[in-house]
């Protein structure tokens, strides 16, 4: 076991971190808007955004999780790979145009378009921050484990450490230096990812087929077969699917990214790229844990500690030695810190654009004013950030991420498409249908085994028989039925001419854009 | 009113509609994959876990197979708006 002090490995970590600091100071010097701030500026191209978006969307929870789940479970932790990479051609077929042309900054804009701003920009910037706070514990919880393993740090102090290096490129680089994070960083982790496959394969006569067949040889045919460890019952694993495959087409960090770019055009290539990107790293992940079944054993894994989620950078150190071990550690932890940074970034937004700039400020702010409370709200993320991930210590980052996914299934994306499509939708079936599935999301989290056997430590055959327990892990397949089912008996409910009217002027804006005069002028 | 123009904007509306169309039928086929390969997962994991050969089960090539069809049907959108919807949005009159 390498613990603590590897020179190589921390001087990877630090030249990383260099860089890193170098882009944001850069980008500091150009972020003088909110446009900027937030949307770079409109000026990253559809190729450059396809990598920053791959760049967010390939967490800790895709090189380290899946991998670790595949390590210990075989075939099963593909079912996460896949699941994470359906979501992007809903995105992509029904979300990508009317987003980017009616919006400006985050998906609230296009919900909020046509109906009642206050209420809906408040319920929507609740759903988002339930779900940007629960993807943010997942991150920091594996970064924390990382650091712990690298360094030898405590726990506690990793993740302060992760805390504070991704409070100073949001504060002072924004969206254009996380943008260049991110590209850099996917850039590097594809790299990696293809190298640690690469050597994996190198044993088996670069034929896959003949590394899962030593799986199976040394752990059974199970490995190669689903299984029920993963995702125990049948509905679960339709609900998990539900989660992921949806939950993808309504995060609101990904969905942030579409403004980044030009123009609409821009922005559906990125998502191809993006898509492309992701679907290959998947295929790597999916050798890179097979691989470390193989080669270090589940035992090994298991051993080392954070819900298996070191099963990636173990099984780079026994086929790449410490150098490479080195570097599969800087990179997942850059991973980390970019993605833990493009989240905050969308819970700012939420905060300053949505709730403040629009609600408190009934949209006479001024745009110093915004930028202020921005960064504010960087603070105030950040520090929920490094104690929530203090608190859920051990827990698998796949895991965790999913449940950040099913919350925004339920939440966000029944009262996304129906702004889109439905001309009948209203502000109250809005309201409604955002807040019911934050809340019965949450709810059923708090009451399914995660929580109360997991967390609580409470015995499985105790609670079983309570009224109130719930069998389900993943809450997507109640949640998102509820949440639009109440969207549409509120809407038929109620009536408001005004969405109505606007409907039709939405959809020529989807497929005109926005008027001339409000575009901003950076597009030029 | 832009709304009443887009209504009497016959090509405007056809084109939003046909794009939706598109978007409908490509978003229907990747839910039936994905769901028809999560229904086999959660409702018949003997068949999807017979082995073929060695080292090679139905979930090794179906599970991939999943990922490389988002990518094609992703790739068939884009080839769609690029060549046929753009300029459809750019030939009609605001």
């Amino acid at each position: 076991m390498p613990q603590g002090n590897n020179a190589l490995a921390i001087s990877f970590f630090f030249i990383f971190m260099a860089l890193t600091l170098v882009i944001t100071y850069w980008a500091a010097r150009r972020t003088k808007s909110t446009e900027h701030f937030f949307a770079a500026g409109g000026q990253i191209t559809a190729w450059q955004n396809g990598w920053a978006l791959a760049g967010d969307f390939l967490s800790a929870a895709a090189l380290l999780g899946i991998a670790g789940i595949v390590t210990s479970n075989g075939f099963d932790g593909m079912i996460y790979s896949i699941g994470w990479l359906v979501g992007w051609p809903i995105v992509m077929f029904l979300i990508v145009e009317p987003l980017r042309n009616v919006g400006t900054f985050t998906f609230a804009d296009v919900v909020a378009y046509r109906l009642t701003q206050r209420p809906v920009r408040m319920a929507a910037a609740v759903g988002t921050l339930a779900v940007i706070l629960f993807y943010l514990i997942a991150q920091m919880v594996a970064t924390g484990s990382l650091i712990k393993l690298l360094f030898g740090l405590p726990y506690v102090w990793s993740v302060i450490l992760v805390g504070a290096v991704m409070l100073v490129y949001v504060l002072f680089g924004g969206m254009l230096a996380t943008t260049w994070v991110q590209i850099i960083k996917a850039g590097l982790l594809m790299a990696g990812g293809a190298l640690l496959a690469l050597l994996v394969l190198l044993h088996f006569e670069l034929n896959p087929l003949r590394l899962f067949a030593a799986a199976a040889e040394k752990y059974g045919t199970k490995v190669l077969q689903p299984g029920s460890r993963v995702v125990s019952g049948q509905w679960d694993a339709i609900s998990l699917g539900l989660g992921l495959m949806f939950g993808t087409a309504a995060m609101p960090h990904i969905l942030m990214r579409v403004y980044t770019v030009r123009d609409v055009k821009e922005a559906r290539m990125s998502i191809l790229h993006a898509t492309g990107i992701i679907g290959i790293f998947h295929l790597f992940v999916f050798i890179i844990g097979f691989g470390a079944m193989v080669m270090v054993g589940p035992e090994a894994v298991a051993k080392a500690g954070g819900g298996g989620n070191m099963a990636a950078p173990l099984l780079a150190l026994a086929v790449g030695g410490n150098a490479f071990f080195g570097f599969i550690c800087a990179v997942a932890f850059a991973t980390m810190l970019a993605v833990v940074a493009g989240l905050t970034l969308s819970g700012v937004a939420t905060l300053s654009h949505d709730i403040w700039a629009s609600v408190v400020r009934n949209g006479n702010c001024p745009e110093s004013e915004q930028l202020l409370v921005a960064r504010g709200a960087t603070v105030l993320i950040a520090l929920f950030a490094i104690v929530l991930g203090v608190l859920f210590e051990g827990q698998n980052v796949a895991f965790m991420a999913g449940l950040a996914f099913s919350i925004a299934c339920a939440a966000n994306f029944p009262a996304l498409v129906l702004a889109i499509f439905w001309r009948r939708f209203t502000t109250p079936a809005a309201v409604a249908s955002i807040l019911t599935g934050t809340i019965v999301s949450l709810v059923l989290i708090l009451l399914s085994p995660t929580v109360q056997v997991d967390l609580l430590g409470k015995a499985l055959k105790e609670i079983e028989t309570n009224w109130w327990f719930v069998p389900l892990r993943n809450p997507a397949i109640i949640a998102m039925p509820l949440s639009f089912g109440i969207a549409v008996v509120v809407s038929l409910f109620t009536s408001e001419t005004a969405a109505d009217d606007r409907f039709d002027e939405m959809r020529n804006r989807i497929l005109f854009g926005a008027p001339r005069a409000n575009l901003p002028q950076a597009a030029e | 009113m832009t709304a009443k123009e887009f209504r009497s904007n016959r090509g405007a509306v056809d084109l939003a509609n046909r794009r939706l169309r598109v978007a409908l039928i490509l978003s229907a086929l990747m839910i039936v994959i994905y769901f028809g390969f999560m229904g086999l997962f959660a409702f018949d994991k003997p068949w999807l876990g017979t082995i073929l050969v060695p080292g090679l089960s139905y979930c090794i090539i179906l599970g991939p197979a999943v990922i490389v069809s988002s990518f094609v049907l992703c790739l068939i959108y884009a080839l769609w708006a690029n060549r046929v919807y753009d300029p459809g949005v750019k030939s009609l009159n605001r």
